[in-house]
């Protein structure tokens, strides 16, 4: 009987400690993946004032937007409306989503050149909350993500600048439009706003 | 020679602009800034001389051990030689009945005296004389702790004045950014709609942004303010220009304690109490100094005399005196007794009288400093609450704000909305960079009132 026990006990210390090791190599996962795009985004907005070519704007874009799941974003974005549409909205939705949110990312570039302070990493069950200060011209804004493992990669599933969460922030939006003049004045606005 | 002339004057602008060009600008943390102002401070100089003074008085004490009375005294003048008509030997000369001083012979009288008393026992008079002096010394020193602490919490104050206006700067610079925004956005919405263009926005935003101007004037002023008092404060050395290398006023990251607490650290450590209490055992232990110096005490004595007059010769025999020529040493004990026992006693009951007022002063001064630890506990933890729920709102605002500028990018906002957001936002975010501080200053005078060292206080 006490083998037993000593046997249980034995093996929950070892998957404790074991889970203890994954967390650890999930959060440094995260952390090298968040660094390594800081460090590409930076290398490819070169010095101060420059201007940016076509290809170049794409490119940042590429590397800016990359590694968000667009799809999850506007999920959480349009709420239970999302499960009410059909599968032909809801990829235009994505598409006009993310659109707007890629173009909104590169209106001011320079903030990208910001240095960034990672505070903290929780993981828990394929999903991460990641804590950053990013610090530019003295003046310091708090960026966090929540991500998600998908398959062997994280992915950003939303992203908070300043305190306020992006997916969030349009979801409150979103459903005051609903609302008060339906969703299809909503992709109708999209629309509109994604063609700028 | 006017060329000369030109050339000296260009030369001596261009050093005296270059001059100017080579101030640098040094960022320094708080510490540093506290031990330059501190050695600056005039009131740090008088309290620091007052230990030096009490130090001296130690050492006076003590230095009663020794020899407490020793003097040399030398005395000189011009004597005549003595005639013998008798004819009579140098050593002889007090049998010539007529001898008679010698005036045109003239010689230097030398007499030398040495005298000193060396206490042997004295109940221990002096032992506790040194013991009040000692005690006073370390009383001298909590008031000068009294005193630093009480610069030091404006030192803080000062100090983070400076990063105050900085954040207050950037929050404005922000801020002007957004309200061009707003001014774009309405001049957009003129020239495209002009007939959904409501001249009530237009006043609004007007009004916000001439109070707006205001707001920045006030900051730029008050950053003035707060250079000048550095500039006083640190007396910059020439080509210096100090800067606060905390950029950033965060809240003081620190549990408030429950209030006894702070009341019981304030009687075991303000340096105030401290001092009276080390001011009384000083007192006591001066009134047992006193008490002893009234019973008899035992000295030895000793005393040399030497005089000399070489044009005046010495005579040997004993009952002739020559105090011109003589050499003579005595060393004896000696027991000395003060008997003014009224004095003594008067003296004693002003003593007592002394040691009454100070525990009278030290329940005085203790009342006020509770009231003081209550005054500073209740504002420390008003300014807690009011960061917290000011941060709070602020969240509030942003989400609003955030929400009328989505709305104006989707073609659903209203500009007099987005302005209120803009504003509300704005003033919310001083209201928390105000609260910060006023937090963190709360609790740096807390923690003086209750005796705690100003480094608890600090974050950064």
């Amino acid at each position: 009987m006490r083998k037993v026990i000593t046997t249980i006990f034995a093996v929950f210390c070892i998957g404790i400690s074991s889970m203890q090791v994954i967390a650890q190599e999930n959060e440094q996962g995260i952390r090298t993946l968040l660094t390594e795009r800081d460090d590409q985004i930076k290398e490819l907005l070169g010095p101060e004032g420059q201007e940016y070519s076509e290809e170049q704007r794409e490119n940042l874009k590429e590397i800016i937007n990359g590694i968000i799941d667009f799809e999850a974003m506007a999920k959480t974005a349009l709420a239970d409306t999302y499960n009410e549409i059909s599968a032909e909205s809801r990829t235009e939705f994505i598409d006009l989503f993310s659109t707007i949110v890629r173009d909104h990312s590169m209106n001011k570039l320079e903030i990208y050149r910001a240095v960034v302070t990672y505070n903290s990493i929780e993981v828990e069950d394929g999903s991460a909350l990641v804590k950053t200060m990013a610090e530019l011209d003295e003046v310091r804004t708090p960026v966090d993500y929540k991500m998600v493992l998908e398959g062997e990669e994280w992915v950003i599933t939303d992203m908070s600048v300043d305190d306020l969460w992006t997916a969030e922030s349009y979801k409150n939006q979103f459903q005051r439009i609903i609302a008060r003049r339906g969703f299809d004045a909503l992709m109708d606005s999209l629309r509109k706003r994604a063609a700028q | 020679m006017k060329v000369k002339t030109l050339f000296f004057l260009l030369t001596l602008i261009l050093v005296s602009s270059g001059s100017g060009f080579s101030q640098d600008t040094l960022r320094i943390g708080f510490p540093e800034f506290l031990a330059i102002a501190l050695e600056n401070s005039g009131q740090m100089k008088v309290v620091g001389t007052n230990i030096e003074l009490a130090e001296n008085q130690t050492q006076m004490a003590k230095d009663q051990r020794f020899l407490p009375s020793l003097s040399l005294r030398s005395e000189h003048a011009i004597v005549p030689s003595v005639d013998s008509p008798g004819d009579y030997a140098d050593d002889q000369i007090y049998l010539d009945p007529d001898a008679t001083n010698d005036w045109s012979k003239v010689g230097l009288y030398t007499r030398v005296r040495l005298q000193g008393v060396q206490p042997v026992f004295t109940w221990g008079a002096i032992n506790k004389a040194i013991n009040a002096a000692k005690i006073a010394a370390r009383a001298t020193e909590e008031e000068y702790n009294a005193t630093q602490a009480e610069i030091e919490l404006i030192l803080y104050d000062l100090y983070y004045s400076y990063v105050f206006a900085l954040e207050i700067e950037r929050l404005l610079t922000d801020a002007e950014d957004k309200i061009e925004q707003i001014e774009r956005a309405l001049e957009k919405q003129r020239e495209e709609n002009p007939e959904e263009a409501d001249d009530t926005d237009e006043y609004k935003f007007r009004i916000f942004k001439a109070q707006f101007d205001i707001q920045r004037e006030e900051v730029a002023q008050s950053l003035h303010y707060v250079k000048e008092t550095w500039n006083y404060a640190l007396r910059n050395a020439l080509g210096i220009i100090y800067e606060p290398q905390v950029r950033f006023l965060d809240p003081v990251q620190l549990k408030m304690e429950h209030l006894g607490f702070y009341q019981k650290s304030a009687k075991d450590n303000r340096p105030e109490l401290l001092a009276l209490e080390l001011g009384k055992e000083a007192l006591t232990e001066y009134i047992e100094s006193l008490k002893s110096q009234n019973l008899p005490g035992l000295y030895l004595g000793f005393t040399t005399t030497f005089a000399s007059t070489p044009i005046r010769p010495r005579q040997p025999n004993p009952f002739i005196s020559t105090p011109e020529n003589t050499f003579n040493t005595a060393i004896g004990f000696t027991i000395r007794q003060n008997l003014n026992f009224f004095q003594a006693k008067t003296s004693f009951e002003r003593s007592k009288l002394e040691v009454s007022r100070l525990n009278y002063l030290k329940d005085s001064q203790q009342d006020l400093i509770i009231l003081e630890v209550n005054d500073a506990y209740r504002k420390a933890a008003l300014a807690e609450v009011k960061v917290e729920k000011t941060g709070e709102a602020l969240q509030v605002a942003k989400e609003w704000l955030r929400m009328e500028q989505l709305d104006y990018d989707f073609g659903f906002g209203d500009s007099k909305d987005l302005v209120d957001a803009v504003r509300q936002e704005l003033e919310l975010r001083l209201s928390e960079m105000e609260g910060i501080f006023e937090l963190n200053s709360t609790v740096a005078k807390l923690n003086k009132s209750a005796g705690i060292p100003l480094t608890a206080t600090r974050n950064n």
